[in-house]
């Protein structure tokens, strides 16, 4: 079974009635998605694209968090 | 209801068992053949977790299931962790063997970990929910930041 396989199987089994749907199969098969979408491109990238991509998504995130830090949040 | 919780729990089973190697989709780090490559590896995982806490912390406050005063906890210790991160990132970029940095990484390690550890130390402090989102990806972080280091220290 694929994994596009089973993340239709769990968005079928959160559409049937009776099972506990909604937010925990959602949830759970978004970040599954996310997740394996980050691995394989992180699989994908050569040692240099990976410290290249660390360094831009660190900054960034400084950047973010430091506007946060500013408003008190 | 014993059928319902089984069909959830086999769709649980089986999408862990997928993302570890059912998918035809590396989940492991690669082979140990290149330190510095598992620690990009590592390091950009470990980036990857920080930017989920970052959004989940942010959209915990907007939904009122965090304080202020505990998102901005979240965001100074958030923010030490990064900036170790960065240099960690731009240390092992230098080298093309760990021995040649052993010394200089061992020492942003040792900055590092406890980094982690006073952020993890306000999770018990989050109500529920808001507990569970952020201990879960934290753990994300925590096994990254946790598997650099026998790379770094396995060249001793």
């Amino acid at each position: 079974m694929t994994l596009e396989q089973i993340i239709a199987l769990i968005t079928a089994v959160g559409s049937f009635p009776g099972i506990p749907k909604g937010e925990l199969i959602a949830a759970l098969a978004a970040v599954t998605t996310k997740f394996i979408a980050a691995e394989k491109a992180r699989s994908g990238l050569t040692t240099e694209e990976l410290f290249e991509d660390s360094d831009a998504g660190l900054l960034a995130l400084e950047v973010e968090l430091m506007a946060d830090q500013e408003k008190g949040e | 209801m014993k059928r319902q919780r089984i069909t959830v729990l086999l769709v649980l089973a089986l999408t862990f068992s997928a993302c570890a190697t059912k998918s035809g989709v590396n989940t492991s780090p690669p082979p140990p053949s290149d330190p510095i490559r598992e620690i990009a590896f590592q390091s950009n995982r470990a980036k990857d977790a920080l930017q989920a806490l970052t959004d989940t912390k942010q959209a915990l406050l907007r939904d009122g299931l965090i304080t202020q005063a505990q998102s901005a906890a979240l965001t100074n210790n958030l923010l030490v962790v990064v900036r170790i991160l960065q240099r960690v990132n731009s240390a092992a970029a230098k080298y093309k063997d760990v021995s040649e940095g052993k010394a200089e990484l061992l020492s942003l390690l040792s900055e590092l970990q406890p980094a982690l550890n006073t952020l993890t130390a306000i999770v018990p402090s989050l109500n529920g929910p808001a507990k569970d989102r952020i201990a879960s990806i934290l753990s994300v972080a925590a096994a990254a930041v946790a598997a650099l280091v026998p790379l770094i220290k396995g060249v001793l």
